[in-house]
């Protein structure tokens, strides 16, 4: 039976997200979905079910829900924020059934930025544009295309779960270096600005949200020539270069064309832990050839494949959706028709 | 002749096919045939194509396709593929210039030397061809419009425009589908939505359409504003001649 989830007393910034809504970009509309997708993933797996169903991204600080009149299992996933019930404290990565009308309270973050809840079910808000994901700027999808506020029921859908009891979540990795490959404007930067980006460390900066973080660089980086390029479409992860010289990393929510210079793009392996780094954490970055990257990314895929697979959580069709394999047969064109 | 397209990597599971640096039609004819041609006759592998002013977005899934034979499956479909691209459906879109939904009429008229009627009837005899989608959902780039109206953007940002809004700079017209912030000069505005999200069809414009404006009064906008609200209204495209 469907239940829901009440939002009682809510942290700030709280989306419903699913895998996003690939194939639109060509009308505007950007990807979107989880920011941090091994997180959701391994939520999804826990529960035992696919990872297209959405879960709550929780931004720093969860807050306290209350079941419906039906019980639901319940994880949280991604940034290590603890779960509270009935006096119990349940450790992220730990499946914790919630009684019917049972609150639990889901602690804050200072490690990370992003927790995801999984609920038994999935958050089963009306889909937009084939996709739960929340997109706030344009208004699109989740809770009427905004944050979770007080008061807000949370429709969940019927629980059809295999659920496994959990795991330790991987500690948060020491390393904050990120891989990279040369982006589309690479040879228009200077030597020194190329250099730049293998050496130093970067900061990041509040200036940050779903659509892209922003970086403070040790000096600004400047592409000499004078670029005056018309927008081209952009990929997750691209490091953009705006006039102020301050890099700007492309994330979920990004337009899906940009007219900035790119010079780098953060390989897909190393991407969820970028998102996940904390405001005024100094990072670096790492060059790392398209092979490698390739090499890099089949290995990221296998990862998130044993992870759906090991938690006994269904396979093939979850996977598939994964890959944007299976979103039309053959090849998308969003809303087009071949004539 | 037509030079090869330069065909870069992006990120390890994409490829932009570059034809050109410029905004102009011929650039973008190039674009969209390739875009056809690949609807119409999909690279296996290739996950999705987005289509911009003069470049074109290839993702792929490397596991299906590698780079290097994507790379070579391009450059050979540049070269022998469809050189001419379908023809787009063609729209007639009624508008109200100037008053409160175009509060930037008067100061491009300005700009252009003509007075506020000549303005619109210049507009208004643009006949534009979609040249990409972005920047937010049902967000049109039309153009290319002749040198008068290579207008620098506005040193004001509006913090938000409605949707519908018509905006014009560097040689191009936009329109909204949703609201948004521009630092284009707002001249018009359309009772017609562009983006309906939970239509069926949710997108209005597509690149390759061919668009112009036709001037309405303002009685007649909020009329037409009244059937579209009430379903009676659906702009649909103009008939082949």
């Amino acid at each position: 039976m469907s239940s829901h989830l009440l939002a009682v007393r809510p942290g700030p910034l709280i989306t419903v997200q699913d895998l996003g809504r690939p194939g639109f970009q060509r009308f505007g509309v950007a990807e979107g979905g989880v920011m941090d997708r091994r997180a959701h993933c391994l939520g999804a797996a826990l529960l035992g079910q696919p990872p297209a169903l959405a879960s709550l991204e929780m931004t720093s600080t969860g807050g306290i829900f209350r079941a419906g009149p039906e019980p639901v299992h319940v994880v949280v996933t991604g940034a290590p924020m603890s779960l509270e019930v009935e006096g119990y404290n349940h450790p992220a990565g730990h499946t914790v059934r919630i009684a019917p009308d049972t609150e639990f309270e889901i602690g804050a973050t200072t490690t990370a930025v992003y927790g995801y809840l999984s609920v038994s079910g999935g958050v089963d808000t009306e889909p937009v544009i084939g996709s739960r994901s929340t997109h706030l700027r344009a208004g699109l999808g989740g809770v009427n295309g905004r944050n979770i506020q007080a008061g807000d029921l949370i429709p969940v859908g019927p629980d059809a779960s295999t659920v496994a009891l959990g795991v330790t979540l991987p500690t948060t990795s020491d390393t904050e270096t990120f891989r990279f490959v040369w982006g589309l404007h690479a040879d228009a930067f200077a030597a020194n600005a190329r250099a730049m980006l293998k050496e130093e460390a970067f900061e990041i900066t509040a200036l940050r949200d779903r659509m892209g973080m922003g970086l403070k660089a040790p000096r600004p980086l400047r592409a000499p020539l004078s670029l005056s390029l018309p927008s081209s479409p952009v990929v997750d992860g691209d490091i953009q270069v705006p006039g102020d010289g301050h890099p700007v990393i492309l994330l979920a929510d990004r337009q899906p064309t940009g007219g900035y210079p790119r010079i780098a793009t953060i390989i897909q392996a190393d991407r969820d832990r970028f998102a996940q780094q904390p405001t005024g954490t100094l990072v670096r970055f790492a060059e790392v050839s398209l092979d490698k990257a390739t090499d890099l990314l089949f290995e990221y895929r296998r990862e998130l494949a044993e992870l759906v697979t090991s938690a006994g959580g269904s396979t093939e069709p979850a996977l598939r959706a994964l890959w944007q394999q299976n979103l039309i047969s053959g090849f998308t064109a969003g809303g087009q028709e071949a004539d | 002749m037509q030079l090869k397209p330069a065909v870069i990597p992006t990120g390890e599971s994409a490829l932009t096919v570059v034809f050109g640096d410029s905004v102009e039609l011929g650039l973008n004819n190039r674009v969209l045939a390739m875009d056809d041609d690949l609807l119409r006759d999909p690279i296996e592998g290739v996950i999705e194509s987005i289509p911009a002013v003069s470049s074109l977005l290839l993702r792929f899934d490397p596991g299906v396709i590698s780079r290097e034979e994507l790379t070579t499956a391009v450059i050979s479909r540049a070269a022998t593929g469809a050189l001419n691209r379908q023809t787009g459906r063609s729209w007639q879109i009624p508008v109200r210039y100037g008053g409160e939904g175009g509060p930037d009429l008067s100061e491009v008229a300005d700009v252009l030397g003509l007075s506020e009627s000549a303005t619109i009837e210049a507009h208004s005899a643009l006949e534009m061809q979609v040249l990409m989608l972005g920047f937010a959902p049902g967000f049109a780039y039309m153009g290319v419009a002749g040198s008068r109206w290579d207008l620098e953007r506005r040193r004001q940002l509006h913090p938000k425009v409605p949707a519908g809004s018509v905006l014009v700079a560097v040689r191009q017209t936009a329109l909204s589908g949703t609201p948004i912030p521009t630092g284009w000069h707002c001249i018009a505005r359309t009772p017609v939505p562009t983006f309906r999200p939970l239509h069926e069809d949710p997108f209005l414009l597509r690149p390759g359409d061919t668009v112009s404006f036709e001037a309405i009064s303002e009685r007649d906008f909020t009329r037409l504003a009244e059937h579209i609200d009430a379903g009676t209204f659906t702009l649909v495209p103009m008939e082949d001649e």
